[in-house]
């Protein structure tokens, strides 16, 4: 036994194309550790975890493994040197079966066929060795993404990996899900496994990290213990310490924007895994902002959607009410003209023309306003583009810049802004700061805030309790495409997951 | 003097000509064709090809190269149509910039290439047309044409068939070329009114297979089923017979159909071979001009030509058991 | 388009100075840079006659342009549909259809130059709406939908042409075309200037207009950069898609009056392979297929520069295999430059 750490990687700097990521990073894993990193977006840590598995090579550094330097040329060497990794967007083929995931690429045969039966079994066995048990003959592109991602870490365990990189693996999953996945880490690492742990969550740092090391502008910010005060590590995140988090909130009610009376929507056409609003009732009053909260699975952002007109084609029962009137919100163009803005979870997926420039992502919901007579009003696009910039303090200040290109949070602002453009009376926003840093973070949230005081109605789904508990005025949990159970705000998490989880057994799959 | 040298060289390429009678009487024009002309120059011959892609029209080439390697003050560039009209007008065009001394082509088809021999001829750049013809009237619109007659070698295989092979009659098969193009109505309608001849012989079928083997052997097996007696084929061209006899193959009917091609292209996979293999009964040979066209432009840019007969028909040979081996020899 | 460029300009996460890419840059415009380098090389290797330089003389100018009128029409049309992540190939086959339509209807139905030309260049727009409105309301590949559209096409230019190609000759009566359409054909100022480079001109300059300074233009990029972001920003993605196949219906027709006026003649058999060409000379031109960037500039250079290459070896008699090798070439580096693009943006790996 060797005393040198399981991983040691030593001054690793990398650029791209004049823009340095990494700055000579120092990062150790022990046997049987997890090691959270942290880090904004930006930060360095996607591309210190990519030299790590071979996707990059960096310019300068080194990569020791039991004390012997190793060189990843792809990621290849890199699993064969016994480095798994987990990426965000999970490698999972969809049209296959999550049996077929699991061997992909090592499958199983037996005289040159393929035995599926060993393999379905096996499959079985390893998901259940992790604690989880499911269908492996479902197709994964009809799972949800929580239960994809814990397909992903059953398939990268399988390479008798002895370091396992997680790249935020809990963003998608429900609060109970996540604590499993803890459990199984924590299990992993009392084996010898050594965990690096990449997660935007600061709350969940100490229930599963054994230590914290923090980068900032690619360089390591500083270490903390998992169990330090939550501003501390803010602080180390962001540079400075933050102020308050979550704004004040100016509280008033006014005239009622939204009202839900057992609203359903019945599609025309059923859908895997899309729970259609079933009877909501909620309301929602001009200046007020309004949380939904559920597990996964629970119909928030099918209700959200359906709201929009986008939910596909179908149609609604029970009371749809905008401004008190009747509304039939069964397309797009009939949600806008009722003054309804959505703001998708999928913010690259629905929410941005990411090759496209800021300033055309800004005006794109508004274009009506920036072409009388069909023509393109540069210097009107020009105007409306540049308010919204510094309305939303979107940095870089720059509308020309592809809006790919920017900080998730900042894409998210641009995403906000665009749908603010077209001054809604109703804003549905989901998820509003998935994937997002903790400083844009705060400023999304004043942002919501001033939204509301302007009059704008706002309800926001969101899995991330202390965000609704911090943001809204009152929270509405669903359950199963009904609401169930309502909150004044400063309710107490506990009980608001109680009432959202309540009778899991009856409503997951 | 010199004109009389003209003739006597031209002697021998006269006597093919059935249609010299079509010469105009040159005694008015004086001038040699091209200004620029004698034995001591170098000269560049552009020839445009309506498409390479063919048997035939490669066959052409073949025999313009060879025919033009003979002669070492002339040079030969070949460009390809490719079976497209606007790219062949754009090569016209570019022989014209180019200044070339005469130019052969063998229009994709007659009407749109037109316009690009005319400015041809604008710029006093000789025009022989070879096969197909454009619009216009040769020896004014054009200098020359050579070539065979589609009509006429598709109704001597028509008389073929009535004569010799089928005295007593049968059921017939025709595989039409591409539809719509010249050629191809000329060969059909040559065909039908050859066997005129002989009232016995009834005409069943007849389907186009566009000049493409696999074409011609789906269709002609659909011929086969519904008419089994057929008793011979007549298809367009080498390679629709080649078709049309994996399709007699495949109905195990290679002794009751005798098929008959048009083209008579040499090598392994022409028509020479198939009949001197007993494969088919006959085929027509349909003549590149090319050896002809060279005697031409020799005419024109080395003898200092003062004119050149208008229409030159290439008479057709017909290839049967009893000449094919012997030609196989060449 | 110009966020290609710009894109590069910033790192992934902090405001970079304002740089010059000149990878970024050099993409952007890699087909006028091609279509300089293929001129840079036509000059060099021009035959010269009595001391000029054959491939510049104007004579041969207009020959190139003339040679991509028609394929340069349809390009410009392409460029919409594949901006919107979409492909058509039917435009060769409609041009044939148009040709043989005007064809047909002047020589046979007898109808005036104006009346004629609205009808076929309608009946143009409405193919190719309606393989929109098929795609769209089935939620089929456009691929699939005008490969069908080709067949069709073809089909019915075969059937109105019974078979035969329809001749045009001009003059007044009956079975006669007025003879100004023969203008097409034709060169001005001078004999310079081709009439159908000059409807080229006129549909790139329009085009460019509507792609760069319309609404409809802005619709064109966002539904091909994100469908589904274009659907919930209120946009009609619909009937942008639709419109986008109508624009090359009748793009395909204009070429289609063109063809049928050059060569004076219509033929189900004219055409072939064009949606190749055009395609080729899109992709060269830097606009994606995977949608949502291009530029009308690039697609024109694109069509100029395979216009120019063609020439150049056919004046050097290089013959016509290689031609087809070299457009190969282009082609594939002009692709692996878009995905270099790609990858530097970190948009797939």
């Amino acid at each position: 036994m060797s005393a040198a750490p399981l991983l040691a990687m030593r001054g690793v700097a990398k650029s791209f194309g004049g823009a340095q990521a990494l700055r000579g990073v120092d990062f150790d894993l022990q046997r049987g550790e997890v090691h959270a990193l942290l880090g904004e977006n930006g930060a360095g840590k996607s591309t210190l975890m990519n030299v790590l598995s071979g996707v990059i090579q960096p310019d300068e550094g080194e990569i020791l493994i039991d004390g012997a330097a190793l060189r990843f040329e792809d990621p290849r060497a890199a699993q064969a040197a016994g480095v798994a990794t987990i990426f965000q967007e999970l490698d999972l083929v969809p049209s296959l079966d999550v049996a077929a995931n699991l061997f992909l690429g090592r499958e199983l045969t037996r005289g040159g066929v393929l035995d599926r039966f060993a393999m379905r079994r096996q499959a079985k066995l390893r998901l259940a060795e992790i604690g989880f048990d499911m269908d492996v003959d479902q197709l994964v592109g009809d799972l949800p993404v929580g239960r994809r991602q814990i397909v992903a870490i059953a398939k990268a365990l399988a390479y008798a990996s002895r370091i396992l990189v997680m790249d935020e693996p809990t963003a998608a999953l429900t609060a109970s899900e996540a604590e499993r996945l803890f459990a199984v880490m924590r299990d992993l690492a009392g084996r010898g496994v050594g965990i690096v742990y990449i997660s935007h969550r600061l709350e969940e740092v100490p229930r599963v990290a054994d230590r914290v090391t923090v980068l900032r502008d690619g360089k390591v910010a500083g270490a903390a213990s998992p169990s330090a005060p939550q501003s501390e590590l803010v602080a180390l995140l962001v540079g400075r310490p933050l102020a308050e988090l979550y704004p004040r909130r100016s509280g008033g009610r006014a005239r009622r924007v939204l009202r839900l009376e057992q609203a359903r929507y019945q599609p025309r056409r059923r859908r895997a895994g899309w729970r259609a609003p079933q009877g909501v009732s909620l309301e929602v009053h001009a200046g007020e902002v309004v949380g939904l909260a559920g597990i996964m699975g629970a119909g928030r952002t099918e209700l959200l959607s359906t709201l929009y007109g986008a939910g596909g084609p179908g149609a609604w029962s029970g009371t749809v009410e905008i401004d008190g009137k009747p509304a039939r919100l069964t397309s797009i163009a009939a949600a806008r003209r009722a003054g309804l803005a959505f703001v998708t979870d999928d913010r690259r997926g629905g929410g941005l023309m990411l090759r496209d420039s800021v300033g055309r992502n800004l005006v794109a919901s508004v274009l009506r306003r920036v072409s009388p007579f069909f023509l393109m009003s540069k210097a009107r696009e020009a105007r409306l583009a540049g308010e919204a910039i510094a309305a939303f303090d979107v940095r870089p200040p720059r509308p020309d810049l592809a809006v790919g290109a920017l900080s998730g949070g900042n894409q998210q602002k641009v995403v906000l802004a665009k749908e603010v453009l077209g001054e809604p009376r109703l804003l549905l926003l989901d998820e509003p700061t998935r994937g997002v840093d903790v400083g844009a973070k705060g400023e999304i949230y004043a942002r919501i805030r001033a939204l509301a005081a302007q009059g704008v109605g706002v309800l926001v789904a969101s899995s991330e309790m202390p965000e609704l508990i911090g943001l809204c005025d009152r929270i509405v949990v669903l359950r199963g495409g009904r609401s169930v159970a309502e909150f004044p705000a400063g309710a107490e998490e506990r009980d608001i997951l109680e009432a959202a989880e309540a009778s899991q057994d009856e409503d997951d799959e | 003097m010199r004109r009389l040298e003209i003739r006597s060289k031209l002697w021998p390429f006269l006597a093919l000509s059935a249609g010299a009678a079509a010469l105009t009487a040159g005694a008015a024009q004086a001038a040699p064709l091209v200004k620029e002309c004698g034995k001591n120059g170098q000269y560049v011959i552009g020839f445009s090809q309506a498409n390479n892609a063919e048997p035939y029209r490669q066959h052409v080439n073949d025999e313009l190269t060879a025919a033009a390697k003979k002669v070492p003050q002339f040079t030969l560039q070949i460009a390809d149509g490719a079976g497209n009209v606007n790219t062949q007008t754009s090569q016209m065009d570019n022989f014209v910039t180019q200044k070339v001394d005469l130019i052969l082509i063998s229009p994709f088809e007659a009407s749109p290439l037109t316009p690009a021999v005319a400015r041809a001829m604008k710029a006093g750049i000789p025009v022989i047309e070879l096969d197909r013809k454009t619009v216009g009237e040769p020896g004014k619109d054009y200098t020359a044409f050579i070539g065979g007659d589609n009509f006429k070698i598709a109704e001597e295989a028509g008389k073929y068939v009535a004569g010799k092979l089928l005295p007593d009659g049968g059921e017939v098969a025709v595989l039409e070329g591409l539809p719509s193009s010249t050629p191809a109505v000329e060969r059909l309608n040559g065909f039908k009114a050859g066997v005129k001849d002989n009232p016995k012989i009834e005409v069943v079928a007849e389907q186009a297979a566009d000049w493409l083997p696999d074409k011609a052997q789906t269709a002609f097996a659909a011929m086969l089923q519904a008419h089994p007696n057929i008793k011979a084929v007549y298809a367009s061209n080498d390679m629709m017979a080649a078709g049309a006899r994996l399709a007699a193959k495949g109905a195990g009917k290679v002794d009751q159909v005798k098929i008959l091609g048009t083209d008579g292209l040499p090598g392994p996979a022409g028509g020479i071979r198939a009949v001197a293999e007993g494969e088919w009964a006959a085929t027509f040979t349909y003549p590149t001009g090319g050896p002809e066209a060279i005697e031409m432009a020799k005419a024109i840019l080395l003898d200092c030509a003062e004119q050149v007969p208008t229409v030159v028909t290439v008479p057709t040979t017909a290839i049967t058991p009893d000449n094919a081996k012997q030609l196989m020899g060449n | 388009m110009n966020d290609a460029a710009t894109a590069l300009k910033s790192a992934p996460a902090r405001p970079a100075p304002r740089r010059l890419d000149f990878f970024a840059v050099a993409v952007r415009f890699q087909s006028v840079i091609g279509l300089i380098l293929v001129a840079i090389g036509g000059v060099i290797f021009s035959p010269r006659r009595h001391g000029s330089i054959l491939f510049l003389a104007p004579d041969n100018i207009a020959n190139i342009v003339r040679a991509i009128s028609e394929t340069g029409i349809i390009a410009v049309g392409m460029t919409f549909v594949i901006i919107t992540a979409g492909i058509d190939l039917s435009v060769g086959a409609l041009l044939s259809l148009s040709s043989v339509l005007t064809a047909t209807i002047m020589t046979t139905w007898g109808w005036g130059l104006v009346p004629t030309l609205l009808f076929v260049l309608i009946c143009g727009a409405a193919f190719g709406a309606t393989q929109g409105v098929i795609s769209t309301k089935f939620r089929l590949e456009p691929f699939i939908v005008t490969l069908a559209g080709l067949q069709t096409a073809r089909g019915l230019a075969l059937v109105i042409s019974g078979n035969q190609y329809i001749n045009i000759s001009y003059g007044d009566g009956p079975g006669l075309a007025p003879p100004i359409f023969s203008v097409l054909g034709d060169r001005l100022f001078n004999n310079t200037v081709p009439v159908a480079t000059l409807v080229f001109v006129v549909v790139a300059i329009v085009a460019t207009f509507v792609l760069n300074l319309t609404r409809f233009g802005r619709y064109v990029f966002a539904v091909g950069g994100n469908e589904r972001a274009a659907r919930l920003s209120g946009m009609p993605v619909t009937l942008v898609k639709i419109s986008v196949y109508a624009i090359t219906g009748l793009v395909s027709a204009i070429a289609g009056v063109v063809h049928a006026g050059q060569f004076n003649f219509g033929s189900a058999n004219d055409g072939t392979g064009y949606e190749l060409t055009a395609i080729a000379a899109v992709v060269i031109g830097g606009t994606s297929l995977f949608g949502g960037s291009g530029s009308m500039i690039g697609t024109v250079a694109g069509a100029v520069m395979l216009g120019a290459l063609a020439n150049v070896l056919q004046l050097n008699n290089i013959n016509a295999a290689l031609q087809l090798l070299a457009t190969g070439a282009i082609i594939v580096l002009a692709a692996v430059l878009q995905s270099l693009v790609r990858r530097r943006e970190g948009l797939g790996r």
